[in-house]
């Protein structure tokens, strides 16, 4: 039998940003709230300190603050007509673990979506007609405008310190910002410095009538106090930001903002070490009870709430509505159900510049060190006659290149032996790669659901991802990668590397951690596990948070957009469920 | 293990037998006390040879071989990545797609033996010498072909050589460029020869500096951990930002958040064992 705790107000199943976020801004307007994290405690100091947390091998590499596959993992097939099996090694994405989860090996690019994505199917078929979307896809408006979510856009930028230029001052399109976005207003903290990889970059970008700006950056710019009291440091640019810990406060990151603002309360418990197994639900299925979680001791523990907050990453969510029996699972035969829907990701394609005769000093860098050009992003160039909707951001950042994992040689050279190392040596400090960062749709047969077959550590089913490149993202990396590959011809270099989509996704080869979709928010609850306040439909004091509540991915970064949803859920929950409990839309 | 050709028992490994002239364990230099702790002796003699064609000494700087990489395999075998330890080992096993990914049964331990040991078989049947005295020639002609796919060996699987191709090249550039303390890139030699400074730095007065190396020379984990080198930042300051104490959600003691502080103890209901 569980050993049965009191009952508390909310409890949050995950604590990193968006559990972070709810438990402090639940916890300082008076409710009690418990934070379940599976994972171990950490702290700046002294768990991501150097000298040791500037290890590669042991952080990017070996993917310490990631999770361990071998209690659980998902299995992968492209599609339907296949059988899927695990995915037994990390790879195309990094799924965080532990206290402050990937909030804290994220690298700070801290975008906001453009006002055109949050209404892309509507805008779309407004301009160019129904016929541009892909074949059998379920591209669907989110059920937010940019408007009113640009509130809490601010919210999460201020709590981060985000470093910037704004481009849209209130309308008004700024020089050096990114006339395509949405109307907001000044940065906490000024951009970060230009490396000369960029500096070339932004050059050969303005030649070609592009709009190249600094890309926004949560590693802090200057010591910064947030508006909760948290204090960040300045960034010194030390070239370990992804996959690593910030270790003087700069890089903004739950465990350094969030949680202890929310522990400050007195009204927030953390728990790590605590593994949701199940959200415990009704008889009725109305209406969550609470949560069973096996501790770190191995206990079965129940933990009674009024609210159940869902802000584990966006997979795990999905996986533990599905095990708990919230909402129907989707199937894709017959298009009914709507958990496991919509799972989206980014199509990744580049281009790299080799310079014989220029240093580029890459082993200095930063996460969000980065100029990009947005003229080809969103529905920011005519679509007319390209046969795909949305595109890409085109960014050249140098994150700092550490060589195991960064070791740039040109085409043509052999994989290893003597021109290998030559080819190293030469070009580890003088080339740099311009990322096209690839929206991708949403259709009828990528999706999430249990597996039939694999289990995890409590034997409970893995979740089952099926997933394979669309139309859309074919023909639009094609042109995208295309323009990449003419910015950097436009730099002048010795050699151009230009690396295209692959024929099917493969979940081998590290892509990105930007995986959407599964439970989407919308207006509509034939097609959208969520509110727009992202509340469960029909399980009123169920809330979802994180990328898994986009409709289809865009060609940013995903944690702006997850931190300002998470504080407009928090400020509905706050203002207008507790007050009177019930369904807000 | 098979006992393998007579050659195989020629000793190539840098044992006990022939000492190294002794270098300090700065930056994690070979030490004269080095020795194999998983791999056999003619295992390790595999490994050093292959390794040794794959990143050769040369005019820029030493080889995989004489930066101790074959070490650090032997090492990384030996440990949780070698057991497969942090991955999904769960059947049932069944072969996929290649988008799909490693779907093999043997650790990086087993896939690492069973392969040698059927490629040295290979070698000591044509030629009576294991792989690691067939010479440069026929040792490269033989890694590019097991690169190509194009070994197929009756006592192993193709899927299982292609996996031990992936592993050796990985693990052949892991230990070349990781920090010394992990047994290779002796006296950062790796390090020196591209220009990555290694574990120190502070860089934003260089960012805007354009056109001109910057790169120190190199820092070890060893180098700071030994005091050698400080931390320009954080590890000599104590503290994070003025006031960080107040944000560190483990009160202890003096609250101050100075090294060695804020790993909680179980006073504060917070565990560290639940995660791994």
């Amino acid at each position: 039998m569980a050993h049965r705790l009191p009952p508390v107000d909310a409890v949050t199943v995950g604590v990193g940003w968006t559990g972070g976020i709810l438990a402090h801004q639940l916890a300082e307007a008076g409710l009690t709230v418990v934070g379940l994290e599976r994972g171990g405690y950490r702290a700046t100091k002294p768990d991501f300190q150097p000298p040791h947390v500037h290890d590669e091998l042991r952080y990017a590499v070996r993917y310490e603050l990631m999770q361990d596959l071998s209690r659980e993992t998902l299995t992968f097939r492209n599609n339907r007509s296949q059988r899927a099996l695990p995915m037994r090694t990390l790879g195309s994405f990094l799924l965080g673990e532990g206290l402050g989860g990937a909030g804290v090996h994220w690298n700070g690019q801290t975008w906001r979506f453009l006002p055109y994505t949050f209404e892309a199917r509507s805008r779309a078929v407004a301009r160019y007609g129904e016929g541009i979307l892909p074949r059998d896809n379920t591209i669907q408006d989110w059920g937010v405008t940019y408007d009113e979510l640009a509130p809490f856009y601010d919210r999460f930028e201020r709590t981060c310190g985000v470093g910037g230029v704004a481009g849209n001052l209130g309308g008004a399109v700024q020089p050096g910002g990114n006339p395509f976005e949405g109307p907001r207003g000044p940065y906490p903290n000024p951009p970060m410095k230009t490396s000369y990889a960029q500096h070339l970059y932004k050059e050969a970008a303005e030649g070609m009538g592009l709009h190249p700006f600094p890309g926004p950056s949560a590693n802090s710019t200057t010591e910064y106090t947030n508006p909760d009291g948290m204090q960040l440091g300045a960034c010194h640019y030390c070239g370990y930001c992804e996959r690593f810990g910030c270790e003087i406060y700069a890089k903004a990151s739950p465990q350094a903002t969030v949680i202890p603002a929310a522990l400050k309360t007195g009204n927030f418990e953390l728990r790590t070490g605590a593994h949701v197994t199940r959200v415990l639900m009704s008889p009725d299925g109305t209406r969550a009870t609470g949560v069973l979680y096996v501790d770190a001791q191995g206990r079965e523990v129940e933990q009674p709430a009024e609210m159940v907050l869902l802000t584990a990453y966006g997979l795990h969510n999905a996986r533990l509505m599905m095990l708990s029996g919230i909402g129907e699972t989707y199937d894709p035969a017959t298009g009914r159900g709507t958990v496991g829907r919509n799972y989206a990701y980014q199509a990744v394609t580049s281009a790299t510049v080799f310079f014989d005769d220029k240093d580029l000093n890459t082993f200095a860098g930063a996460g969000a060190m980065g100029t990009v050009v947005d003229d080809f992003n969103g529905d920011n160039f005519d679509h007319t006659g390209l046969g795909f909707v949305d595109g890409a951001s085109l960014g050249l950042y140098i994150t700092g290149h550490r060589p195991i994992n960064t070791h740039p040689i040109p085409d043509g050279t052999p994989s290893w032996g003597p021109e290998w190392k030559r080819a190293v040596a030469k070009y580890f400090n003088r080339a740099a790669t311009i990322v096209s960062q690839g929206a991708v749709m949403s259709y009828r047969g990528n999706y999430l659901d249990l597996d039939p077959t694999y289990r995890d550590a409590y034997g409970q089913p893995l979740l089952r991802m099926t997933f394979d490149w669309g139309g859309n993202e074919r023909r639009m990396t094609e042109y995208l990668t295309d323009r990449a590959a003419e910015i950097a011809r436009a730099m002048d270099p010795t050699h151009v590397k230009v690396s295209r989509l692959s024929d099917h996704y493969s979940i081998v080869p590290y892509q990105t951690t930007h995986n959407t979709g599964g439970t989407v928010m919308g207006t509509d609850p034939e097609t959208s596990v969520v509110n727009p306040d992202l509340q469960v439909w029909g399980v009123d004091n169920v809330f979802v948070m994180g990328a898994g509540v986009f409709p289809q991915n865009a060609g940013y970064n995903p944690t702006g957009t997850v931190g300002a949803l998470a504080y407009r859920a928090a400020d509905a929950i706050v203002n207008r469920y507790v007050p009177s409990p019930g369904p807000l839309h | 293990m098979g006992v393998l050709g007579a050659g195989a028992a020629v000793a190539v490994v840098p044992a006990e037998a022939a000492p190294r002239p002794k270098r300090r364990a700065r930056g994690g230099a070979l030490g004269e006390d080095q020795a194999y702790v998983f791999l056999t002796e003619p295992e390790a003699a595999f490994v050093e040879a292959a390794v040794a064609r794959l990143i050769p000494a040369d005019e820029l700087g030493p080889g995989a071989k004489e930066a101790g990489v074959a070490y650090f395999i032997d090492g990384q075998l030996d440990g949780a990545y070698g057991a497969f330890a942090k991955n999904y080992g769960q059947g049932p096993w069944a072969d996929g797609t290649p988008e799909q990914g490693y779907q093999l049964r043997l650790t990086p331990r087993e896939v690492y033996r069973l392969s040698m040991r059927e490629i040295d078989d290979y070698w000591v049947r044509r030629t009576g010498l294991p792989f690691a005295e067939i010479g440069p020639v026929l040792q490269d002609e033989f890694l590019r072909d097991l690169e190509a796919g194009d070994v197929h060996l009756a006592g192993v699987p193709d899927a299982v050589l292609a996996r031990f191709w992936e592993l050796l090249h990985a693990n052949t550039i892991e230990g070349y460029f990781a920090d010394p303390a992990y047994g290779g890139n002796a006296d950062m030699a790796a390090w020196k020869m591209i220009g990555f400074p290694g574990v120190v730095g502070e860089y934003e007065g260089i960012i805007e500096d354009y056109g001109v190396d910057h790169a120190p020379g190199p820092t070890s984990l060893a180098q700071v951990q030994q005091g050698e080198v400080s931390m320009g930042h954080g590890h000599d300051h104590g503290g994070g930002p003025k006031g960080m104490a107040t944000v560190t959600p483990q009160p202890r003691g003096d609250g101050h958040g100075d090294d060695g502080d804020g790993h909680g103890g179980s006073d504060d209901g917070h565990s560290h064992d639940g995660g791994h």
